[in-house]
C-alpha cells in the first residue's frame, strides 16, 4: 500500500464526537447524581440486608459502565456495531427550531389551562398548532379548529363525563361555567 | 375449553359494549396503523387513561385487538404508496410497491391480507394452547429466583434489539431502571429520590410517561420532518393467489410463522424485527434471491406472515408470567395495574374469564383482517389525505386530556411534557423507547422479585445461580449478550473493509 487508506478521523468525525463527548457527560452525571442522593436513604432498610440503595447503585454503576464503554467505542472503533432499525442522526438543525416552537405551544397550554379553563382556552390551541403545522388557509384553520374543538366537548363531556378544567382566573371561571350551561352539560 | 370459549364468544359479540369496544379496536387499530406518522402503540398510549372506566376485559381486549389490527393496518399502505404505516410493514413495500407498479397491486394485497390472517390465526391458537399450561407449570417452578432471571434475561434481549446500537439498547434500558427506582423501595418501604415531594414519593406514574415518550414525542419527530399525508389516494381491488401459488410458498410460510413466534415470545423483539428476520431469510433460502426487491410475491408473504404470527404469541409472557414483551404489552400490563388485576400465573385462577375473551377477541380479530382487507382498500386509504396538520393538534389534546382525567393533576400533564421532550432527544440520539419502557416495568418486577429471592437462597449468588431454571436463564442472558457482542465485532470489520475497498476505489478512479 502506498498510504494509509483508512482515514480512522474521516470515519470519527462522520460519527460526530462533540454529541458523544455531552452523551457521555449527561449519562454519568445522571448515574453520580443517582449514586450521590443514594447515600440519603442508604442504611434505613431493615428488611433487605442489600439495603434500599442497592438497587440504584447497581443501576448507577451500570449506566456509567455503558456510558464509558459507548465513548470508547465510537471513539477507538468507530465502525464496531450493527446499524438495528432506527431512525439515521439528523442533520437538518432548523428541524430542531421548529420542534422548539411546535413544543412551546402546548406548554403554554398546560400552563394556562388550569387557570383559563378548557372551553376558553382550546379553540385557540387547536388554532395555532394547526398554523405551526402547515395549514394557512382561513376557512380551513378555524372551520376545522372548532369542529375538532366541538367533537372534543361532546365525546369527553357528554358522553365520557371527563371532568375538565375550568379555570380560577377571574372572569374566566364564569365563562367555561356559563359555556358548560349553555351547551347543556 | 370449549365452554369458556363460548362463553367469551357471547360476551364479545352478543354485548353491545364488548361489540363496539371490538370494532372500535379493530378499525382505530386499522386506521393509526395505516395512516404514516402514527401508529397503533400511539392509539393505546392515548386511550389507556380513557380505559379506567371501562370494564377491565373490554380494556384488555382493547389492546389486544388493536394491537392485530395495527401490526396487519401499514400493509395496505406500503404497497401502493411505498408507505408503510408503520415499521413492521416495511419489508412488505420493498417487494409489494414493485408489484403494484407492476400492475400487480391487487394480488400484492391478497397475498398480505390472506398471510397476516393465517400467521395471526396460528399466532392466537398457539397463545391459546400455550398460554394455561405455561402458566400452570410457572405456579409450581417459577419463585422470585426465577422470576429474577427471567427478568435478567428479558432485560438482556430487550437491550439487543431497537436502538441504533446494542450498547444504546443497553442504556435505554438502564434508563428505563433508573427511573423506576423512584418512590418507595420494595424492601423496607423507604422513600426514594423523592426530594420531599408528596407526589414523587409514589414513584413516576407511568400513564403520564408513555403518552409522553410514544405520542407526544412522536408529534414532535414528525413536526420536525414536515410531515405530511400522501396526498391523492386511490383504491385498488384485492386479487386473492391462487391455491397453487400458496402452496409453493408454504415453506416460506411456515418458516415466518416460527419466526413470527420466536420473535413474538420473547422480550423486546415483536413484529417489526419478525418481519425484517423473515424477509432476509426468504432471500438467503430463496433460490433466485436476485428476484427479490423487483416485485416477488415472497417477499410480501414473509414479510407479513411473521409480523402477524408476533402478536398473538406476544401475550404469553405477559398473562402466563406477569412479564411484558414489549410497547403494547406493557400499555395492557399498566390497564390491568388500573383496574387492579395482577396478570401472571394466578391470573387463570383469579380471572379465567377476562383471559379467554382476549383469546377470543384476539381470534376473531385475525379472522377479521380479511374484511379489512377490503375496507381498507376501498375507504381508509382515503383518510391517508388528512394533513398531519389536523391530526397533530388531536394527538396533544387526546394526550393532554387523558393524562389530566386520570388524577385531574396538571403535574401529570407536566410529566407527560418532560417524558416527551425527553423522549425527542433520547429518539433523535438512536436509544429505544420500547427499552426505556421495558426497563420501567421490569425494573420494578425484578428489584420486587431481588428482594424475595435473596433470603430464600440466603443472599449466596452460587444458591441462586444452581437452581435449574435460574441457570438456564442467565445462560441464555450471557449466550445472548456474547452474540451481540459477536455481531457487533462482524459487522463492524465487515463496515472497516467496505469502506476500506471504497477508498481504494476512489483513490484509484483519481
Amino acid at each position: 500500500m502506498a498510504h494509509d487508506t483508512t482515514d480512522r478521523r474521516t470515519v470519527r468525525n462522520r460519527f460526530g464526537t462533540r454529541p458523544l463527548i455531552l452523551e457521555t457527560v449527561a449519562l454519568m452525571t445522571v448515574a453520580g447524581v443517582a449514586w450521590y442522593y443514594s447515600y440519603d436513604f442508604a442504611g434505613r432498610d431493615t428488611l433487605f440486608r442489600w439495603g434500599a440503595e442497592f438497587w440504584p447503585r447497581v443501576v448507577a454503576s451500570l449506566m456509567a459502565m455503558l456510558a464509558v464503554l459507548q465513548y470508547w467505542v465510537r471513539v477507538h472503533a468507530p465502525t464496531v456495531g450493527p446499524r438495528i432499525i432506527s431512525e439515521p442522526p439528523s442533520e437538518d438543525h432548523s428541524g430542531w427550531t421548529r420542534v422548539a416552537i411546535i413544543l412551546v405551544v402546548p406548554l403554554i397550554y398546560a400552563w394556562f389551562l388550569p387557570r383559563m379553563g378548557f372551553f376558553a382556552l382550546t379553540p385557540f390551541f387547536i388554532f395555532a398548532m394547526m398554523f405551526l403545522f402547515g395549514t394557512r388557509r382561513p376557512l380551513h384553520l378555524f372551520g376545522t379548529s372548532l369542529l375538532i374543538f366541538a367533537i372534543f366537548v361532546l365525546v369527553f363531556m357528554k358522553l365520557l363525563n371527563v371532568p375538565l378544567p375550568r379555570g380560577y382566573w377571574p372572569a374566566f371561571y364564569s365563562f367555561n361555567t356559563s359555556f358548560q350551561s349553555l351547551i347543556g352539560l | 375449553m370449549i365452554d369458556s370459549f363460548a362463553g367469551a364468544f357471547i360476551s364479545i359479540f352478543f354485548d353491545p359494549v364488548g361489540l363496539m369496544t371490538f370494532i372500535c379496536a379493530l378499525l382505530g387499530g386499522l386506521i393509526f396503523g395505516a395512516i404514516p406518522g402514527v401508529n397503533a402503540i400511539m392509539l393505546a398510549a392515548i386511550v389507556l387513561p380513557f380505559t379506567a372506566y371501562m370494564q377491565p376485559e373490554y380494556a384488555i381486549m382493547l389492546f389486544g385487538v388493536m394491537y392485530v389490527s395495527g401490526v396487519y393496518g401499514g400493509a395496505v399502505t406500503a404497497i401502493l404508496f411505498n408507505i408503510p404505516g408503520a415499521e413492521n410493514n416495511a419489508p412488505t413495500a420493498f417487494d409489494g410497491y414493485p408489484m403494484a407498479q407492476k400492475g400487480q397491486a391487487g394480488k400484492a394485497i391478497g397475498a398480505a391480507v390472506t398471510c397476516s390472517a393465517l400467521g395471526g390465526i396460528a399466532s392466537a391458537l398457539l397463545m391459546i394452547v400455550a398460554t394455561e399450561p405455561l402458566a400452570a407449570w410457572a405456579v409450581r417452578s417459577f419463585g422470585p429466583p426465577e422470576i429474577l432471571a427471567l427478568v435478567i434475561f428479558g432485560l438482556t434481549v430487550a437491550g439487543t434489539v431497537g436502538a441504533r446500537s446494542a450498547l444504546k439498547g443497553w442504556l435505554s434500558v438502564t434508563i428505563g431502571l433508573m427511573i423506576s427506582t423512584i418512590g418507595m423501595s420494595p424492601g423496607g418501604g423507604i422513600p426514594r429520590y423523592n426530594f420531599d415531594s408528596m407526589f414523587l414519593m409514589g414513584g413516576i406514574q407511568f400513564v403520564p410517561v408513555l403518552l409522553g415518550v410514544f405520542a407526544v414525542s412522536e408529534v414532535l419527530i414528525q413536526g420536525q420532518k414536515r410531515g405530511t399525508s400522501v396526498g391523492k389516494a386511490h383504491s385498488s381491488g384485492i386479487d386473492f393467489p391462487t391455491f397453487l401459488e400458496f402452496w409453493r410458498l408454504r415453506i416460506a410460510i411456515a418458516r415466518s410463522m416460527f419466526i413470527g413466534f420466536f420473535a413474538g415470545a420473547l422480550p423486546g423483539i415483536g413484529a417489526t424485527l419478525a418481519a425484517f428476520l423473515s424477509y432476509s431469510e426468504a432471500v438467503r433460502w430463496s433460490k433466485t434471491p436476485e428476484k427479490f426487491g423487483k416485485g416477488e410475491l415472497e417477499g410480501v408473504v414473509a414479510s407479513e406472515t411473521a409480523n402477524n404470527a408476533a402478536t398473538g404469541v406476544a401475550m404469553i409472557p405477559l398473562l402466563a408470567l406477569g412479564i411484558p414483551g414489549g410497547a403494547m404489552t406493557a400499555m395492557m400490563l399498566a390497564s390491568f395495574q388500573i383496574h387492579g388485576i395482577d396478570p401472571g400465573p394466578s391470573l387463570f385462577r383469579n380471572s379465567g374469564d377476562l383471559v379467554w375473551i382476549v383469546f377470543v377477541a384476539i381470534l376473531m380479530a385475525n379472522f377479521a383482517i380479511f374484511f379489512l382487507g377490503y375496507v381498507e382498500t376501498k375507504t381508509v386509504v382515503h383518510l391517508l389525505r388528512i394533513p398531519f396538520s389536523i391530526l397533530a393538534p388531536i394527538i396533544l389534546l387526546l394526550a393532554t386530556i387523558g393524562t389530566y382525567a386520570g388524577r385531574n393533576l396538571m403535574l401529570d400533564v407536566w410529566v407527560m411534557y418532560i417524558a416527551a421532550i425527553l423522549g425527542f432527544l433520547l429518539r433523535k440520539s438512536g436509544y429505544s423507547m420500547a427499552g426505556v419502557v421495558l426497563g420501567v416495568i421490569l425494573g420494578e418486577v425484578g428489584e420486587n422479585a431481588l428482594v424475595k429471592a435473596m433470603p430464600i437462597v440466603r443472599y449466596d449468588m452460587l444458591t441462586f445461580i444452581q437452581r435449574p431454571i435460574v441457570f438456564i436463564l442467565i445462560l441464555g442472558a450471557i449466550l445472548c449478550l456474547g452474540f451481540s457482542i459477536r455481531r457487533a465485532l462482524r459487522d463492524g470489520a465487515a463496515a472497516l473493509l467496505s469502506e476500506t475497498q471504497n477508498h481504494h476505489s476512489r483513490t484509484d478512479v483519481e
